[in-house]
């Protein structure tokens, strides 16, 4: 029966349910900063206040270049200051059965080489990509099911560089079941 | 021999009195001669011309602009340190820059596009065929232009036949002082522009305005028209919406006939005589953008019912309660009627409507609810209103 397959119309909320998730994640905190901000010590910085969190999204239209998170890959304005972006979005599915699929959401993060290193000897890409693991691992996103970061699961799984100079890159992939 | 004694001697050449103020002054003579390409020999023609001014002038610089044959002309290279003539290579401005600002103002300012479009071309890739070419346009410094920034979109082209182009990202030449450490002093910027896409619905296409309907402001005086009498007073209300969501932002409130009805800064109406008055709310950083009612003011009152929702906002993030306040009013009077609440477009689950009394309700943004407004019905005998609200996540 048609009617009973998987639809998928949550796909657009995916990204929409991750930033929510985000927003008030004690452990996110350290994300919101070093996506704000672009010094060394922008780790001990204080927490944002949802409205400073809030201005970060592209919501379109605008220089995308100004805003740090994105809903896609991608973006067609110039980037022209040292700044690090965030996209999230889905990025690859297996429709395993009729009713099933596995969902790999991209977690892409492209920091300008400038200020990737921070004074307490991490960098800045790979503080915000151990804290989405931390964050996310595990959580339900929104009702849309668990997320996880399991190869054995979903064979997508991982992360990896992909620099693009003068830009640390990596992407993080990490999959929830519908 | 006097500076007039020649043939080339014109007296309708007008010059900017003062740098980026856009107000011009006629000259009573400037010559104007042909400019030659020192590399070729040849005449560059009616779109340079080098324009002498007598001695009585101020010293011409870089950046200063003129009016003149139905153009505008802008500075390029003066000539004048140790000179015995005042003179001014000046170019003809043979396009506008068109843009609006943050709050929605329209800006025009003359360039000049140069000659060549550069590497015009498709590009084949693998999934499209992509549009491709550069321009270099010059314009003056001034405050208008420091506001363009990389990624800009710009028009051109004629009515409904445009093409658009975006400021690469390093593509602004803006550094030309003509004073060595005067980042203000007069000159011209060059801006250095990629092919881009043109959108139908975002841009205005038939004016050449980019982005023309990105950043829309609207602005409504909450009520309507009142019809009173002389002594009536009321602190009137007004919504200003970007994009269809409440802002918060500067007004200007105006009558047209103080003697009728005042208007203070504040909205505060005055009734003081019979007749009628226009109330005029305007925004401070557009006046184009604005609501006006007709305050008459009679013996006799007319019925004017109105239900007043406030607060006005219709966003209420998850895990938030907003309480609002219902008022029916006749006239801008408040009668004391009371209402009845219905909400609905939304499941029951994601949310509770808290009615607290007959001119109160609360709503609590249980679960984010994206895929449709929630509307509450207000509805008081006959007087119905809906007020729709966004039940967003966190953001």
């Amino acid at each position: 029966m048609a009617g009973s397959y998987a639809s998928y119309d949550f796909l657009p909320q995916i990204s929409y349910n991750i930033i929510d998730n985000l927003m008030d994640n004690p452990d996110a905190e350290i994300i919101w900063k070093l996506l704000k901000y672009s010094t060394n010590d922008d780790w001990q910085a204080p927490n944002l206040t949802k409205a400073q969190k809030r201005a970060l999204m592209y919501t379109g239209g605008d220089d995308s270049s100004k805003s740090s998170i994105f809903f896609d890959s991608g973006m067609d304005d110039a980037m022209y200051t040292e700044k690090i972006y965030l996209r999230i979005y889905p990025y690859y599915c297996i429709p395993d059965t009729d009713y099933h699929g596995i969902v790999d959401v991209a977690f892409e993060m492209l920091c300008h080489y400038s200020i990737n290193t921070l004074s307490n000897y991490t960098t800045r890409v790979d503080s915000i990509m151990a804290a989405l693991i931390k964050c996310l691992n595990g959580t339900d996103i929104g009702g849309l099911g668990k997320m996880y970061f399991n190869s054995n699961r979903a064979r997508m799984d991982k992360f990896q560089n992909f620099n693009q100079p003068p830009f640390k890159a990596k992407i993080l992939l990490m999959s929830v079941n519908v | 021999m006097a500076f007039s004694n020649a043939p080339n001697v014109f007296a309708d050449v007008q010059y900017e009195t003062t740098y980026g103020s856009k107000t011009y002054t006629t000259l009573s003579q400037v010559r104007v001669d042909a400019v030659i390409n020192v590399t070729t020999g040849k005449n560059l023609g009616d779109d340079f011309k080098r324009f002498i001014f007598d001695s009585t002038f101020q010293s011409p610089y870089v950046g200063q602009l003129f009016k003149w044959k139905n153009n505008y002309w802008l500075g390029v290279n003066s000539d004048n340190y140790q000179s015995l003539g005042k003179s001014l290579i000046c170019r003809r401005c043979n396009n506008v820059l068109r843009w609006k600002d943050q709050y929605d103002n329209l800006i025009v300012e003359p360039c000049i596009l140069n000659y060549d479009l550069g590497e015009a071309a498709d590009y084949t890739t693998s999934q499209m065929v992509m549009s491709a070419g550069f321009i270099k346009l010059l314009c003056q410094r001034n405050e208008n232009t420091n506001t363009i920034m990389p990624n800009k979109r710009f028009l051109f082209g004629t009515p409904n036949n445009r093409s658009a182009y975006k400021v690469y990202g390093n593509g602004r030449k803006i550094f030309l002082n003509s004073e060595t450490d005067n980042e203000s002093s007069p000159t011209v910027s060059e801006f250095y522009m990629g092919a881009s896409f043109t959108n139908d619905q975002t841009d205005d296409l038939a004016n050449g305005i980019a982005d023309a309907y990105r950043n829309e402001f609207e602005l409504s005086i909450s009520g309507g028209d009142l019809i009173q009498t002389v002594g009536f007073t009321k602190t009137l209300t007004a919504t200003v919406t970007q994009n269809g969501e409440v802002v918060s932002s500067g007004l200007t409130w105006t009558t047209d006939d103080a003697t009728v009805c005042t208007v203070s800064g504040s909205g505060v109406i005055n009734c003081l005589k019979i007749g009628s008055a226009k109330i005029r709310c305007k925004l401070t950083n557009n006046l184009s953008v604005y609501d006006e009612i007709t305050v008459y003011v009679s013996n006799v009152l007319a019925d004017d019912y109105d239900i007043v929702i406030s607060p006005d906002s219709q966003i209420i993030y998850e895990g938030e309660t907003q309480t609002y306040t219902c008022i029916l009013t006749n006239n801008g009077v408040a009668t004391g009627g009371t209402f009845t609440f219905f909400a609905s477009g939304v499941p029951i689950e994601n949310y509770r409507l808290q009615l607290i009394d007959g001119n109160h309700f609360g709503v609590e943004n249980v679960k984010k609810y994206l895929s449709s407004k929630l509307s509450i019905t207000c509805t008081s005998g006959e007087h119905v209103k809906v007020f729709d609200i966004n039940l967003r996540g966190d953001f």
